[in-house]
């Protein structure tokens, strides 16, 4: 799957798979100059300069190509008046889609621990963080999701425990998962009791809507808001998991 | 028929049983499959696989049981787990009807829309 730059471990196909022939490349298609796919278009949309990307001409055909994807979204949106919300949330959505091919983060376990179903990190957090804003004037920031073997990994184990999160859906580990999200919230909320509300909608999502086991729900208050045109108005971050860590912005 | 063939028919049977699905939206819609099929990209890349992004269907090496990968994306307007389990059992099914053997399902949801 594609990786998250920052820290997400790599789910790489078997290498069985590959060989075999059957079923499709993983996001994590190489050009044949040896770069990631994902990892061009995301440099790309980032608007990095990178002399390789614009002199290789595997890696310009797939910028074309990611243009080209990109102008058949614009040119939809603008055939369409805009005044038409369904057209153009259509259009929001279908690329709403996109980004989560490019980014799904890692796979997470969904149902019981005999069970054999998953869901990728992104649309997970996508609900949660929907749950957290359903409470006016709350705006989520990162979520993050931890699958059961991490845990041991942040206790301070070796890395082997992180690296068995590298194996494909199916030998992953199973069992309840950790959330941890950021959110901003109105500065005349009472914060403990913010964060709680903040808890609880998020787990009535995951389970009303997912159906995911939870271990935990970590709340990060990132910032409060003094009024709706100062989301960033920095005051001490509060934090409501006890320990000094707070949620990355994504 | 070659093993690929038979690996497309069965993916096939998986792909018609999992659209059948309620709460389905679609499969794994699979962004390097779509660039694929566009000719900016067809040098250098192998061959169409059998399956597509959403379904993979595959025997391993030295293994016995078939092995079925389903990636979809569904609507929200019904739990996920719920329609998940529905997806597996369907998928089973399908495979056992085609193939006549049973096969391990794993279904991972890639969207919610």
């Amino acid at each position: 799957m594609a990786v998250n730059g920052e820290s997400v471990p790599e789910n790489e196909a078997p290498d069985d798979e590959r060989e075999a022939g059957f079923g499709v490349l993983s996001d994590d298609e190489l050009l044949p100059c040896g770069r990631k796919l994902s990892y061009v278009w995301e440099q790309v949309e980032a608007g990095v300069p990178d002399p390789h990307i614009e002199s290789c001409p595997h890696c310009t055909q797939a910028v074309d190509a990611l243009r080209h994807l990109e102008g058949i979204v614009t040119r939809t949106r603008e055939a369409t008046p805009r005044e038409d919300p369904d057209t153009s949330a259509l259009a929001g959505r279908v690329m709403d889609v996109v980004r989560l091919e490019l980014r799904p983060g890692r796979t997470l376990p969904l149902g019981d621990e005999d069970e054999d179903t998953w869901i990728v990190e992104a649309a997970a957090a996508r609900t949660i963080r929907a749950a957290a804003e359903s409470l006016p004037g709350v705006r989520a920031g990162s979520c993050r999701l931890d699958p059961p073997a991490t845990e041991t990994a942040e206790a301070g184990e070796t890395t082997e425990a992180a690296e068995a999160v590298a194996a494909p859906a199916g030998r992953l580990a199973r069992g309840p998962v950790r959330v941890r999200i950021g959110v901003q919230v109105p500065l005349t909320w009472n914060l403990p009791e913010t964060a709680d509300l903040v808890r609880s909608r998020v787990l009535e999502a995951v389970d009303g809507e997912l159906g995911m086991r939870i271990a935990g729900v970590d709340v990060t208050i990132t910032d409060v808001i003094d009024d709706e045109s100062d989301a960033t108005d920095a005051t001490d971050a509060i934090d409501d998991t006890g320990d000094s860590r707070e949620g990355r912005q994504q | 028929m070659s093993e690929r063939d038979v690996s497309r028919v069965l993916a096939d049977a998986v792909t018609e049983a999992v659209l059948a699905t309620p709460g389905v939206a679609f499969l794994r819609p699979g962004l390097v499959d779509l660039l694929r099929s566009s000719a900016l990209l067809r040098r250098g890349l192998p061959g169409a696989p059998a399956g597509s992004a959403g379904v993979q269907v595959q025997r391993r090496k030295g293994a016995a049981v078939l092995s079925v990968r389903v990636y979809v994306v569904l609507r929200r307007e019904r739990r996920a787990l719920d329609v998940t389990r529905e997806v597996r059992s369907a998928a089973a099914q399908a495979v056992e009807r085609a193939a006549g053997e049973p096969a391990e399902v794993t279904v991972t949801v890639t969207g919610l829309v």
